[in-house]
């Protein structure tokens, strides 16, 4: 990049000007009238999806609509199609037919007539995320099915990505970015020009947060999108919120999330996505739109979640992965497979204190109902030797083998057992 | 953008700075010089080149350009399965080549193997800070035995992949690089990165690899891509 070159004193003056023409540039400020709900938490009205599209000349994509032949938007598309490629052969993607006819479905019921446009990849990944390319491939990680707790809850997120197809978002933030980068440029050259070539630095800065607030209008339109569409499709548009109230507090837990979000954030807070949401979804309630579905999504949820919770555990993000148990389990789906990993996480954490936790748990885990993985002996007989309580250790042992006579690791486990 | 972008983009700056620093000579590296004389042992499978252009804007951002790419793609298959005729190479498929695979998932698999086989080669071989140091008197790469899936889909011997990045400025980065160069700054054109291999199917071996790097080139017409074509298969077997 250049502008590093200049180093020169800088020129306050310069600088403040220098800012203040290219935020003040490619900020939109809202005019006509709303085509989505986009209001910030302060009822001050965002970027609207009118302006939007005035500021780019972009419609709603159409159904079957592909970009015009030639168009910058048209090489984004074919850029995507071989990174689809790639996506549809990963390995880490899930095929269990159950749980992609689900999703697949899903999805269906929220795009309507772009059902077709839109194909979804469920993506066995941890952590909260899924995201939609411009093409109309749509990822969805395995982090977000666990965290959700009901099929409105996913089918929020899914309308949300649906919206950044809609109002082609991609295609927006790259020709925003193209813009301000250009535009940088030269005005960094006006800089080196008049003598103040160091501002180009604090330009840069300003230029990184222009584009990451536009990214966050985009967001708050896809929320918007998202909330119509769950309603229209007969969801309860309140559950959107609860995603955020979740997320929030599993993010409150993290102890290395210092100095997140802010000036360069991509999307708006989760703070500001709960309450705006949550004021919207009042105003958009109906009574046709009162769907949750809670027991069709744990039907396909709870054959996998063992799975998922356990490349949550390995992450070892121990905190968070502490409270999204609790949270979990004040949704009460097979709690004795809960209570096992609040062992699991206690077994693998083994700070001060953390066996008896452990033990605990997994007792609690054999009262209570639902099921357990089958290793939750050899879990526990694994706690009992580092407490020294050989004897239980070698019984829990003994009942671990009778369960898994034929475990692969049957050999180790009679000889851990001895004579 | 995707992570494989961004990869491949890291990738192109590195190259990019290599190729500065070496002023753009090709060298192939090969462990066969010539192909078998035997027809029934020189059959050449030419999959479906991994080429993508664009346009390199004022501020350093590529955009991807759908109308160059289509048609840089249909030259490079052009002028390959021409050059294999004039070198009596026979190519499977009766002299055509795919411009898509066919979605056959153990292809593809062995498209995304070859992909980052071949970005290894360009970072690892060649003399540079990254070269490793067992690879620096030895050529030995390979894909694979899995190789033979294609061997027995196309009845190849021999495959041939290409991956081709080239960027070409905007008139607004042409202004940019005079005014900079005003300034005594030095800012990047466009440039063109790739590489070709041809494996040995039987085996999985890379059997010859050579690597383009160069703030020249073009592939938006067909005589362009010809000469693209000559520097990229340089010191390719007879």
């Amino acid at each position: 990049m250049i502008g590093c070159s200049w180093r020169r004193t800088i020129h306050t003056t310069a600088v403040v000007v220098g800012a203040a023409l290219l935020v003040g540039g490619c900020r939109t400020d809202s005019i006509g009238a709303y085509t989505a709900p986009l209001e910030k938490h302060d009822g001050s009205a965002a970027m609207d999806a009118a302006s939007m599209a005035q500021a780019y000349d972009l419609a709603d994509l159409k159904p079957n609509e592909r970009p015009a032949p030639n168009s910058d938007e048209d090489g984004l598309w074919l850029m995507i199609e071989r990174v689809e490629k790639n996506v549809q052969t990963a390995g880490n993607r899930i095929r269990d037919p159950k749980v992609t006819a689900y999703v697949e479905n899903l999805t269906c019921r929220i795009a309507g007539p772009h059902c077709k446009n839109i194909r979804v990849y469920v993506m066995r990944k941890a952590a909260f995320n899924a995201s939609m390319w411009p093409n109309g491939m749509m990822d969805v990680w395995t982090g977000l099915l666990l965290r959700a707790r009901n099929e409105a809850q996913v089918a929020a997120v899914i309308g949300h990505e649906v919206g950044h197809y809609l109002r082609r978002h991609s295609v927006q933030r790259m020709r925003n970015i193209i813009d301000s980068t250009n535009a940088m440029v030269f005005v960094q050259f006006a800089l080196a020009g008049a003598g103040a070539g160091a501002a180009g630095d604090i330009l840069t800065l300003a230029v990184h947060g222009s584009i990451a607030s536009f990214s966050r209008d985009n967001e708050r339109e896809a929320d918007g999108y998202g909330l119509l569409l769950m309603r229209k499709a007969g969801y309860d548009p309140r559950e959107a919120a609860k995603i955020w109230k979740q997320l929030r507090r599993e993010e409150a837990a993290n102890k290395d999330n210092e100095g997140r979000g802010g000036f360069f954030a991509s999307h708006p807070s989760p703070e500001e996505r709960d309450t705006v949401l949550a004021l919207l979804a009042e105003k958009l309630m109906t009574t046709k739109s009162t769907d949750v579905g809670r027991d069709r999504f744990l039907d396909v949820l709870l054959p996998i979640r063992a799975s998922l919770l356990r490349d949550e555990l390995h992450l070892r993000r121990y905190d968070t992965f502490a409270v999204l148990l609790d949270m979990l389990m004040e949704d009460g789906a097979n709690m004795a497979e809960l209570h096992y990993f609040k062992g699991e996480l206690h077994r693998l954490r083994g700070q001060d204190g953390d066996d008896k936790v452990a033990l605990d748990a997994y007792n609690a885990a054999k009262s209570a109902t639902g099921t357990t993985p089958n290793d939750i002996d050899r879990s526990m007989a694994l706690v009992y030797r580092k407490m020294n309580r050989s004897a239980e250790a070698k019984d829990a042992l003994r009942r671990y083998l009778a369960a898994n006579p034929s475990a692969p690791d049957a050999a180790m486990i009679r000889q851990m057992i001895g004579p | 953008m995707s992570k494989s972008t961004i990869l491949a983009r890291r990738i192109v700056a590195v190259v990019a700075i290599g190729a500065l620093v070496s002023a753009c000579q090709t060298i192939a590296h090969q462990t066969r010089k010539e192909l078998p004389k035997d027809q029934a042992a020189r059959r050449i499978v030419v999959l479906p080149p991994d080429v993508e252009l664009s346009i390199l804007h004022a501020g350093g951002l590529e955009e991807p350009n759908a109308e160059w790419t289509r048609a840089a793609r249909r030259h490079i298959a052009d002028d390959l399965a021409t050059r294999f005729r004039a070198m009596n190479v026979p190519l499977v498929n009766g002299g055509t080549i795919a411009p898509e695979t066919s979605g056959d998932g153990r292809e593809l698999q062995l498209l995304k193997l070859h992909e980052a086989v071949g970005q290894s080669i360009l970072i690892h071989q060649y003399q540079g800070p990254l070269q490793l140091p067992t690879k620096a008197a030895t050529f030995d790469w390979s894909l694979g035995p899995q190789t033979q899936h294609l061997r027995q889909k196309y009845g190849a011997d021999f495959a041939l992949f290409v991956f081709v990045r080239d960027s070409y400025a905007s008139a607004g980065r042409v202004a940019t690089i005079v005014v900079a160069a005003l300034f005594g700054v030095g800012v990047q054109g466009g440039i063109q990165i790739g590489f070709a291999s041809l494996v040995d199917l039987k085996t999985g071996e890379v059997v010859w690899f050579n690597r383009l790097a160069r703030p020249s080139g073009d592939l938006r017409t067909a005589t362009a891509a010809t000469e693209t074509v000559n520097q990229l298969l340089a010191d390719f077997p007879k």
